[in-house]
């Protein structure tokens, strides 16, 4: 069981529930801290390697960027990378027979655990925590104050992973489940799971499982609450966030014959919200210009330098044929791409001489 | 007028540019290329493009899958003599995807690779390139997917397409196919060259800097973008037939000695297969179980199959101490 959604919605609560309920959390796990006092219920090698992941990939967490999606697909098809996974995984699975994997971070990389989780024989399946934006974006606010992300690119960071997550797992055995539900009666919400993902092991579980699970469950954990009204967040990302939320909702809980419509009204709102990015980066671009200006300096003048000290090393090899420099110079590069490497050798070979 | 607000959500999908015409020197106004790009975001999506003669025997493998992965299928037909078109709408029929596959006509005799397209116009309904202009003029999602009538995909490689549709969503991407050939003797005995994968440009978006120009021997999408992506090589092979003229489409056949590293592989295979000497390295014989086609074997193990030919795997470890492939082999070898 894979357990997605943005950080601060409840992901961590779950996967303590059902690591009590016979799902096994991989071992080490990430240490609590007073922003998770129960404990993030991730596995340390699955934190470090996703870690490493996205590093490669140039890839935030929480990236509010459209584009982000294409940077790591590149690293789900590499070879090398599924197998470290393929490894790991199998290895998890011979001791145990049921896992839960949950991080933040996991969501950037489903389609590569859902591949090996399958190539190992695995029933693959996906709970999606859902909680409201502004209290998502207000909890990160207080708990993670050094980060420097803004109020707006937090908001915009939920709205891009939430409609992936969505996009990405619609083929998959999947299920929604609203954070404040769970806290008002997991128990609802643990059937849910285990009806719709036919996990009937999760209800089974033995009386001192179930009042474990139950002790994680702290309505207290539930601090902030949805406003927008002290968060800076334009008006036009607020209203598509709110329209992303209202139809996630109604996956939680959506008849058969309405999910149709609503997976529709989800695909144009990540059209709109690749738009609104592009639109957006497009206005800041003079902020981006003028953040890589200097960089741009330095790499020119480092190119300068480069450029001399090559122009001295060529200056003492011999001079290509003037013929063969005048064609270069004659025929457009694009035109030169074309010729068929035997020609070109050929004329190479005539001028030469 | 449309609204200009990037976030206005009128519940309208994007709907595809059509530019002027592209007219062909033959003056047939049928056949005059009509683009419908699509310039603004889409979750449209990819829609593949077939361009197929006689490919009968190759679409009962070929066609289902892609149907299952992509959201639109376009067979262009030229002149197949074989009922190609009809088997296609009949496979569609049969899976409930009528409504993912249009099959469209291209009545005129095309150029083979090699000199007959050297010296043809490239704005002749004779010529490959116009041919291909013509038949992806016809695309209406976000991103086109050239697709042969022989090419044939994993489950795992569907798996892969019906992701690209929406990763790709956010950039101006293309996507590079790597395939190996399967060369099939008889319903129960194939050979796979695992030595010799060849990268094509398969994906790209439906815009108007990637169309088809004319090379000297062949055509070719431009240009590539920055936003490449390569597919395994798992994803999926390429079917060649070893009792047909597998070089039929091209007008030099002087393989053996030319520039092209890709035909000379193939015509080294293919006359040590016919002629029953040594297999060249890299080629493995692959019989199937009895009552299975050996075709239907390889698209279900082909995963496993490649995954034993690649390199040996690699460790990973979080403190950064990550082993290379060559110590890796060392250690095997040791062991």
């Amino acid at each position: 069981m894979l357990v997605a959604g943005s950080g601060r919605s409840g992901t961590s609560l779950l996967v303590n529930i059902i690591g009590n309920l016979g799902f096994y959390v991989p071992q080490p796990q990430l240490e609590a801290d007073d922003s998770n006092p129960q404990g993030f219920g991730e596995p340390q090698w699955v934190v470090d390697w996703h870690t490493e992941l996205l590093k490669r990939a140039n890839v935030h967490a929480s990236d509010a960027r459209p584009s982000a999606w294409a940077d790591t697909a590149r690293l789900c098809l590499d070879e090398r990378i599924s197998a470290q996974l393929h490894r790991w995984l199998g290895n998890q699975f011979s001791l145990h027979e049921q896992l839960v994997i949950k991080d933040p971070r996991l969501m950037w990389f489903l389609p590569l655990w859902n591949r090996v989780g399958n190539e190992l024989g695995a029933s693959v399946s996906v709970v999606t925590m859902l909680r409201h934006p502004a209290e998502v974006v207000t909890s990160k606010l207080h708990w993670y104050p050094n980060m420097t992300l803004v109020d707006a690119n937090r908001a915009a960071g939920w709205v891009n992973t939430m409609l992936y997550t969505e996009r990405a797992t619609r083929d998959y055995r999947r299920v929604f489940v609203r954070f404040d539900e769970l806290l008002a009666d997991w128990t609802q919400q643990i059937a849910r799971i285990s009806a719709e993902l036919d996990i009937p092991s999760l209800v089974n579980a033995r009386a001192r499982q179930q009042a474990e699970a139950d002790s994680f469950v702290d309505r207290s954990l539930h601090r902030s609450k949805a406003s927008w009204e002290n968060l800076d967040v334009p008006e036009n990302l607020v209203k598509l966030a709110e329209q992303v939320w209202e139809d996630m909702l109604l996956l939680s809980d959506v008849r058969k014959d309405d999910g149709t419509q609503v997976l529709s009204r989800l695909d144009r709102h990540r059209e709109a919200y690749i738009s609104l990015y592009r639109y957006a980066e497009a206005v800041a671009q003079s902020t981006t210009l003028a953040a890589v200006r200097p960089l741009r300096q330095r790499i020119a003048a480092l190119e300068k330098q480069r450029n001399l000290s090559d122009q001295s090393k060529a200056a003492q090899q011999p001079k290509t044929p003037g013929l063969l420099q005048a064609g270069r110079r004659l025929i457009p590069p694009e035109i030169r791409r074309r010729i068929p490497p035997r020609l070109k050798l050929a004329a190479a070979k005539l001028l030469s001489r | 007028m449309a609204s200009e607000d990037p976030t206005v959500n009128d519940g309208a999908a994007a709907s595809p540019v059509a530019g002027d015409p592209w007219t062909n020197r033959e003056g047939i106004e049928e056949y005059n290329i009509r683009w419908h790009w699509l310039q603004k975001p889409s979750s449209s999506g990819f829609t593949a493009v077939l361009r197929v003669r006689d490919e009968a025997r190759s679409l009962p493998w070929v066609l289902p899958p892609i149907l299952r992965s992509v959201q639109h299928v376009i067979l262009v037909d030229n002149n197949s003599t074989d009922g190609t078109p009809e088997l296609a709408r009949q496979i569609a029929r049969n899976q409930g995807s009528e409504h993912k596959l249009e099959v469209l006509s291209y009545p005129f005799e095309v150029s083979r690779y090699g000199a007959e397209h050297l010296w043809t116009y490239p704005d002749s309904v004779h010529s490959p390139t116009y041919f291909y202009n013509w038949s992806f003029s016809h695309v209406r999602t976000r991103y086109a997917l050239k697709w042969d009538g022989d090419m044939v995909l994993s489950p795992e490689g569907e798996q892969v397409l019906r992701d690209l549709a929406w990763q790709l969503e956010g950039v101006g991407g293309t996507v590079r196919m790597a395939l190996s050939s399967v060369y099939v003797e008889s319903p129960r005995v194939a050979y796979v060259d695992l030595s010799y994968v060849h990268g094509e440009l398969c994906g790209w978006r439906n815009v108007p800097e990637h169309t088809f120009v004319k090379c000297f021997d062949w055509e070719h999408v431009r240009p590539w973008s920055d936003s490449l992506l390569r597919v395994p090589d798992w994803m999926c092979f390429e079917l060649k037939w070893l009792e047909a003229d597998e070089f039929d489409h091209w007008s030099d056949t002087e393989f053996e000695t030319g520039p092209l590293f890709r035909k000379r592989r193939e015509w080294a295979v293919i006359r040590a297969l016919l002629g029953g000497t040594d297999l060249p390295d890299g080629v493995i014989r692959i019989e199937s179980p009895r009552d299975v086609h050996v075709v239907d074997h390889l698209q279900q193990n082909y995963v496993t199959m490649r995954h034993r030919g690649s390199a040996v795997e690699s460790a990973f470890d979080p403190a950064g101490n990550e082993e290379t492939s060559q110590q890796l082999t060392e250690k095997t070898q040791r062991s």
